[in-house]
């Protein structure tokens, strides 16, 4: 495979007091790939995450984006590399309408006078965009001007990824998408996760304790246990059993 | 999503799904009246309160009274467009009405002492915007909610007030200047201040739904993590507001210097509570997030239309404070119910 490596990690390693989270994790991200990672309570996938997402410092390792040595001491170096984290529907202001989140921090000004000198936004173009958005990533909203928390939980987490695929994020990180989701949500978002890495060549990373979906989903597994990464397996070269028989230890 | 509770269950369990269900929806349905209405509902409630005075009383609708009441709603209501920013941003500042009185005082002070006036309402409009920066400082500074912070200047701010005036009014000074007769006088039969009032509100009205800084403001006051973590400069836009809250203060206590020509350190005790409910009742929300600019003179308004009211009625101005209260209560109960719905 002559793919890029988008994202490697390399001994990484995170202590909380006497706790070692993290003990010497290597694990690469290629380019247009979802990977998974998976194990049980305690084993350190947020950890990991949270490491890579800016919000914790390693204590020992480093992080290569692109095959340079990545400088990520808060959350928005993180996203200054193009590193996106997703907490299901967290990262929305609730009484906001789906534009105004996507433009969040990032508002457009009006292009005359009223723009420049009164700072006033530009709500129509913000509004198309978000429209434009919403098509290519296949979701559809009743009323676009409806604040997100009249929206499902479902259709919230996609506008959080929306706003990730909008600003060109290429390596997006969904903490439990599945979580919380009738049977319906549910397919739509593995599908937008699908389509991240097909139609936006973006790189995923699933955490997840769902094994079904995980398998439905991922091109490749990586299981942590106890703060170790004990093994990683492509998607088609192994089964339920053998992965869960990794999570908890106990061979079959 | 109610939908999902009945996947196979226990014939028990299940009733209890759909009890809740139930109350959910009678909840919901309450909330969502107060919600959707609510710009409508405030509007409509001003207007019957006036038509019932109207009819019960015989001086309540005459130009002279209807004029009184929007000059004097006018201060409270300057101050509460600066409540309705404090508050969208998830703050909360109890000082305004102490700032009011030491602004007055100040500018009084200085013109008595030989300041040209122009110079000595400029002085006194500078402290107050000091005053609200002096409030988020600290609040910075100690890591302290606002409101924490504001308890005590709200004491300091009134008690400079007190020193400066030795405690008395001021009211010997020479009133000849342009300042008095322009800013405290009438244009047509229509005090200056309506009009001040009026373009205030409406140019921060614009500021709070259209321009970036308004945006900000509400997201903060939303939710102030997600804010942070969007790039969104935290402590630059709250900054900016109190310094706002500080500056509209000042601003009314300088009309009201210009209309009534005097300054005393214990004018407007009580007042941040009207100041405040009147943005509770216009539509903000006490927790942040949301607000309305022009609730906010509705809600001033409708306080003053009440306050005048029991005037006109007779009523002993010792139930004054007693009824604003219950206004203020009701107010703010509205504004919870209609926000359960939403969760938010």
């Amino acid at each position: 495979m002559n793919r890029e490596v988008i994202l490697e990690a390399r001994g990484l390693t995170k202590r909380f007091g006497g706790i070692v989270a993290n003990h010497n994790i290597d694990m690469k991200l290629y380019e247009r790939e979802i990977i998974a990672i998976v194990g049980d309570n305690g084993a350190g996938k947020s950890t990991l995450i949270k490491a890579i997402s800016g919000i914790y410092e390693p204590d020992g390792g480093e992080i290569y984006i692109r095959g340079e040595k990545a400088e990520i001491h808060n959350p928005i170096d993180a996203k200054k590399y193009g590193i996106e984290t997703v907490y299901q529907d967290e990262g929305l202001i609730r009484l906001f309408n789906p534009s105004m989140n996507l433009f969040l921090g990032r508002e457009r000004l009006r292009k005359n006078v009223l723009g420049k000198v009164f700072r006033l936004v530009d709500y129509k173009h913000m509004r198309n965009e978000t429209e434009k958005l919403l098509e290519r990533i296949d979701i559809r909203l009743k009323d676009i001007n409806a604040e997100v928390s009249a929206l499902s939980g479902g259709q919230r987490q996609s506008v959080v990824v929306g706003r990730a695929v909008y600003w060109g994020s290429k390596i997006i990180i969904l903490d439990e998408p599945t979580n919380n989701l009738g049977v319906k949500e549910e397919r739509k978002i593995i599908d937008l996760i699908k389509n991240l890495r097909d139609k936006h060549d973006m790189s995923v990373i699933v955490i997840s304790h769902n094994i079904n979906h995980v398998f439905e989903l991922v091109d490749r597994i990586i299981v942590l246990r106890n703060g170790e990464k004990v093994g990683e397996r492509l998607k088609n070269e192994t089964n339920i059993n053998e992965i869960v028989s990794m999570i908890t230890g106990v061979a079959e | 999503m109610e939908e999902m509770k009945d996947r196979g269950k226990a014939p028990g369990r299940r009733n209890i799904d759909e009890r809740l269900i139930v109350e959910r929806k009678v909840e919901g349905r309450i909330s969502s009246v107060f919600g959707r209405m609510r710009g409508l509902s405030i509007f409509l409630g001003l207007l019957v309160v006036a038509a019932v005075l109207s009819v019960s009383t015989q001086h309540f609708f005459t130009l002279y009274n209807i004029i009184q009441i929007f000059r004097l709603s006018s201060f409270v209501g300057i101050m509460a467009l600066g409540a309705v920013f404090v508050l969208s941003q998830g703050d909360v500042d109890i000082s305004m009405a102490s700032i009011y009185s030491v602004v007055g005082v100040l500018a009084a002070v200085l013109i008595q002492g030989g300041v040209p006036v122009g110079l000595a309402v400029l002085i006194g409009f500078l402290f107050g915007v000091l005053c609200g920066f002096t409030n988020i400082f600290l609040s910075l500074l100690f890591n302290m909610p606002v409101l924490i912070i504001t308890l005590g200047t709200s004491s300091i701010f009134r008690g400079l007030g007190l020193i400066i005036s030795k405690g008395s009014s001021i009211y010997e000074f020479p009133k000849e200047s342009i300042f008095f007769q322009f800013f405290g006088g009438d244009i047509g039969r229509i005090p200056f201040s309506i009009f001040a009032y009026l373009f205030i509100t409406f140019i921060l009205y614009i500021v709070y739904r259209h321009a970036r800084f308004g945006i900000h403001v509400r997201a903060i006051g939303g939710n102030r993590r997600i804010a942070r973590a969007m790039g969104i400069k935290l402590n630059r836009t709250r900054i900016f507001v109190l310094m706002l809250n500080g500056a509209l203060a000042a601003i009314a206590a300088l009309l009201n210097f210009a209309y009534i020509r005097s300054a005393a350190p214990n004018i407007g005790r009580g007042l941040e509570f009207m100041v405040i409910a009147s943005a509770i009742i216009g539509g903000t929300s006490l927790t942040g997030g949301s607000g309305s600019v022009w609730g906010a003179l509705i809600g001033a308004l409708l306080i003053g239309v009440i306050r005048n009211g029991m005037v006109l009625m007779g009523i002993e101005v010792y139930w004054s404070p007693v009824v604003t209260g219950l206004v203020i209560i009701a107010a703010v109960a509205v504004d919870y119910l209609s926000r359960r719905k939403k969760n938010v």
